[in-house]
């Protein structure tokens, strides 16, 4: 969970990054936006898909165990 | 605001994308929500789908700035260049093209940019080169110093004139000085911007031009860099 709040942040940080690149189309918040701003929302991204892979695959070996845990 | 919409609607569905998404992100953060089927899918959404979205669409938006004069200009050494080809009274050579519906106010692009297969990737790296420079030598350089260091990478190549005016139409080939100097002007032995023939883009950006002999044809005997 703490992790998806992590990864929540890093996307708000990147849309900001991106959305400012739009409203001030100037060099710098540009390419801020495709290098930064698209970094830091593509780790936000693999850190949800890690964080649900996860899960997908603990309850995955939860059923074939029989744990119902 | 409907206007900037209509007119960006690359920009328009990035800034809805984003606000969709920062509002979902937010609504995770605040309420904490048990991690559910539901609250995952919502957050594929917010985190994934509606992000790449911003991005994707952003990227697009982004790339047509850069060919705006006004991204051009932002950085003050290139004022003179951006308020001379805005002025429609300058009678320069790029204020005159800035003022052809074909390359309006995306004229600095419409010169400096190459043609070839790859030619927006190259033109692209180019520009990252320029924010490199500027940030590291020219940021805090003052206007007038500037004008006198700043100097094409390159000479400019007939090729990029070319583009437009083809060298091939009746028109063209209908000016004398154009007749006589064709296989120079088309292998770029002799510069389209050579001073005694269009002179350069940014004249205010070079030193006086020397007086040119003059070829008993009208042609200059001497190429002189633009």
């Amino acid at each position: 969970m703490t992790a998806l709040r992590i990864a929540a942040v890093l996307t708000l940080i990147g849309l900001g990054l991106m959305v400012w690149s739009m409203l001030v189309p100037t060099p710098l918040p540009v390419m801020l936006a495709m290098t930064v701003g698209q970094g830091i929302g593509s780790l936000a991204f693999a850190i949800y898909l890690f964080i649900v892979v996860r899960d997908v695959r603990r309850a995955w070996r939860a059923r074939r165990s029989g744990d119902p845990s | 605001m409907v206007s900037w919409i209509i007119s960006n609607p690359f920009q328009a569905v990035a800034c809805a994308c984003a606000a969709v998404a920062a509002v979902l992100a937010l609504w995770f953060l605040i309420r904490r929500p048990t991690l559910d089927r539901a609250t995952k899918l919502l957050l594929l959404a917010g985190i994934g789908v509606l992000p790449l979205a911003t991005a994707t669409t952003g990227n697009v938006a982004g790339f047509e700035a850069t060919k705006a004069r006004r991204f051009c200009a932002s950085c003050h050494v290139m004022t003179p260049y951006g308020d001379d080809s805005g002025d429609p009274r300058s009678a320069t050579l790029a204020a005159r093209h800035a003022r052809n519906e074909l390359f309006g106010e995306d004229n600095c692009y419409g010169c400096h940019a190459d043609y070839g297969m790859f030619g927006t990737v190259v033109t692209k790296l180019g520009g990252m080169r320029h924010v490199y420079e500027y940030v590291l030598h020219y940021r805090t350089m003052p206007l007038e110093e500037a004008r006198r260091t700043i100097h094409i990478r390159t000479p400019f190549q007939n090729a990029t004139c070319m583009h437009c005016h083809s060298t091939a139409g009746p028109s063209w080939n209908a000016i004398p000085e154009h007749a006589s100097l064709l296989e120079r002007v088309r292998t770029g032995e002799l510069s389209c911007a050579s001073a005694g023939c269009h002179g350069p883009a940014h004249p205010f950006s070079k030193p006086a031009p020397p007086a040119v002999p003059m070829a008993p044809g009208g042609a200059p005997t001497a190429d002189v860099a633009p």
